[in-house]
């Protein structure tokens, strides 16, 4: 699969002040695929969003489509289309002119235009909603017309940028699903944007974690998830519980003192480094006969599982586990080698992060 | 009891009010249509105030004169002021509070020390005449249109603009299309308040006239120095009448009432 868009070295920096929005963010997303921009707000995702549909222009570095430079391009010239966050209907007209927007002004001809329409009203499932005004419609029926007036003029990319943002969450879930299926059927390279962790590992096929307009990490949903590379996406991604620990040797860390089989190699001897161990990962077993004994402080019942807290040492280990526990008693804690997930410490502050490979 | 003598006092509070503020304004009026020149004496209707007024040549071209002032430096001052507001809201904190603070220095401004600032400046670089008296409208018109406009401007709904312009709109056409109409609203009553103000005003334009240049304020204080005749009563009806209605329209505007709703369903 060829590169359809890819980010060459962009930066972004704030008039007012200088401060970088962006920083020397390098991508290359494939045709046909959906990657989500994934950070908390003011992490740079919409930014990097705005350049590639051409509202914002980077300080420095390129924006290519399809091989070819569309870094000064404005807006109109780029075969992009965006839906905006809060949709952006155009409020003085219907839902036919709404979607018909574009096509118009391309010149189609009105028939063909028609036909369109048509079709892409069936595909966000609106048929015969042509003459209706926006205002009478609900939040996720605006977001459907918001998306049928960007995929019916065929753009090469689709931007999303936090789309579900403004709807319940039943109603986003329903969307999130309705998007997938709207991306098989269309078959438009998806850039979404979102800060909700659940929406990027559902839906995407790569994720870019940003923060602090840095790339923290690039991959699919699975590696993401269970190979955070530093402690900014560990803590971003899910719960964890992340906790300093010393490589003792390949295979073999310290933590809070105890020596715990790994799966991890190729550290420094006696490394410090950060542990990663995600909430459910952990079991509550019998005092001493996990790798560390604690004082259970706190069980909440959440359903499909027990949220735990226990107090070991200085640290509150957070477990999620179908086993109850009682709290005020000691209770020891078991974590299989394959859980355990070893990273580096970040050489300084963590907007020094940087992608590592 | 109290309640009772509470509703009376706040009765008569309001009756004296409006009396006060519209029975002389009344009583002009009324007068402009008696049939006497006394001014305590009702001798009956008539109209022959008006037809004497329409029939001296300059009243009637410093009645035409008005109009076209201020309508010409009202559309001018809204160009000028249009461009001005969208730069001002550009602005960042420091840049938009030092440009408000010189917008409103014209409102407060003493009108008279306005006038005569303008005159010295005229009189340096331009013939006192018609244009300078234009120039003078179009100055303190101006802020009245930015102020109009601004707070539309704030609570505009770019958003529209963008998506209109990542539809394939040229800049332009995404303006007219997007943004224009939703400034309709304050455009028309900046450009009413500037007709307002620029028909009301009588200091700056005295300063600023030449020799020959009159409107109808500063028509109606020459006459009234030889002495006071009723077509002057008649006169100042006109003008009070064309700024009523003015004030009218501004309010009740269609296109403005519906501005207005559209604002409302894209918050």
């Amino acid at each position: 699969m060829e590169n359809i868009i890819e980010l060459k070295n962009v930066t972004k920096r704030f008039e007012d002040d200088g401060s970088a929005a962006v920083k020397d963010f390098n991508l290359s997303v494939k045709r046909g695929e959906f990657v989500t921009f994934l950070g908390p707000s003011g992490c740079g995702k919409t930014t990097t969003l705005r350049m590639i549909a051409g509202f914002d222009t980077p300080t420095s570095g390129s924006i290519l489509l399809d091989g070819r430079d569309i870094t000064a391009l404005p807006p109109n010239k780029r075969p992009i289309n965006t839906v905006f966050q809060r949709y952006a209907l155009f409020p003085h007209l219907n839902i036919y002119d709404n979607i018909a927007f574009g096509l118009k002004l391309k010149k189609i001809k009105e028939d063909e235009i028609r036909k369109k329409v048509t079709e892409v009203l069936e595909i966000v499932d609106l048929a015969g909603f042509e003459k209706r005004s926006t205002s009478t419609l609900s939040g996720g029926q605006q977001q459907r017309v918001a998306i049928a007036r960007a995929i019916v003029n065929e753009p090469e990319v689709l931007l999303l940028d936090e789309p579900l943002g403004a709807l319940d969450l039943k109603l986003r879930q329903v969307m999130q699903r309705e998007l997938m299926r709207i991306k098989k059927e269309v078959n438009i390279t998806f850039i979404y944007v979102t800060h909700d962790q659940g929406e990027a590992l559902t839906m995407s096929d790569r994720i870019v974690v940003m923060n602090k307009g840095i790339i923290q990490q690039t991959g699919d949903p699975v590696s993401i998830y269970d190979e955070p590379q530093n402690a900014f996406v560990a803590d971003f991604i899910g719960e964890s519980n992340i906790i300093d620990g010393i490589m003792v040797r390949d295979r073999l860390v310290k933590i809070q003192g105890v020596d715990v089989p790994c799966v991890d190699t190729g550290f420094a001897e006696n490394e410090a480094v950060d542990v990663v161990i995600r909430p459910e990962d952990l079991d509550i077993v019998e005092e001493g006969a996990g790798f560390i004994d604690g004082l259970v402080t706190e069980v909440i019942y959440e359903g499909a599982y027990y949220d735990i807290r226990v107090m070991a040492g200085d640290y509150e280990w957070h477990i999620q586990s179908n086993m109850s526990a009682t709290p005020g008693k000691k209770a020891g804690l078991a974590i299989l080698p394959d859980n355990i997930q070893i990273m580096h410490k970040p050489r300084s502050s963590d907007e020094e992060i940087i992608e590592k490979d | 009891m109290k309640k009772k003598l509470l509703d009376l006092v706040s009765r008569f509070y309001f009756i004296i009010i409006m009396f006060f503020l519209y029975a002389p304004i009344l009583v002009m009026i009324v007068l402009s249509f008696n049939n006497s020149r006394s001014r305590v004496v009702w001798g009956g209707f008539t109209l022959q105030w008006y037809k004497t007024l329409f029939s001296n040549r300059q009243i009637r071209e410093a009645f035409f004169f008005t109009i076209g002032l201020a309508l010409l430096s009202a559309v001018i001052a809204l160009l000028i002021g249009t461009a001005a507001a969208f730069g001002i809201h550009a602005m960042r904190r420091r840049g938009y509070a030092i440009m408000m603070g010189v917008t409103n220095i014209p409102l407060l401004n003493a009108d008279i020390v306005t006038g005569i600032a303008l005159m010295l400046w005229f009189i340096r670089f331009l013939p006192l005449g018609s244009g300078s008296v234009l120039i003078a409208h179009v100055t303190f018109n101006i802020p009245y249109v930015i102020l109009a406009l601004l707070p539309k401007i704030e609570q505009m709904n770019m958003a529209i603009y963008e998506a209109s312009r990542d539809l394939g709109a040229t800049a332009v056409r995404g303006f007219f299309t997007m943004i224009l109409p939703q400034l309709t609203g304050g455009l028309l009553s900046g450009f009413f308040m500037a007709v307002t103000m620029s028909m009301d005003d009588f200091m700056i334009t005295y300063f600023t006239r030449g020799a020959g240049v009159n409107t109808l304020s500063t028509m109606i204080y020459g006459e009234i120095r030889k002495g006071i005749k009723p077509e002057m009563y008649a006169l100042s009806t006109v003008i009070f009448a064309a700024v009523f209605l003015i004030l009218i329209c501004v309010n009740f505007w269609p296109s403005n009432r519906k501005a207005e709703k559209r604002r409302e369903g894209i918050i």
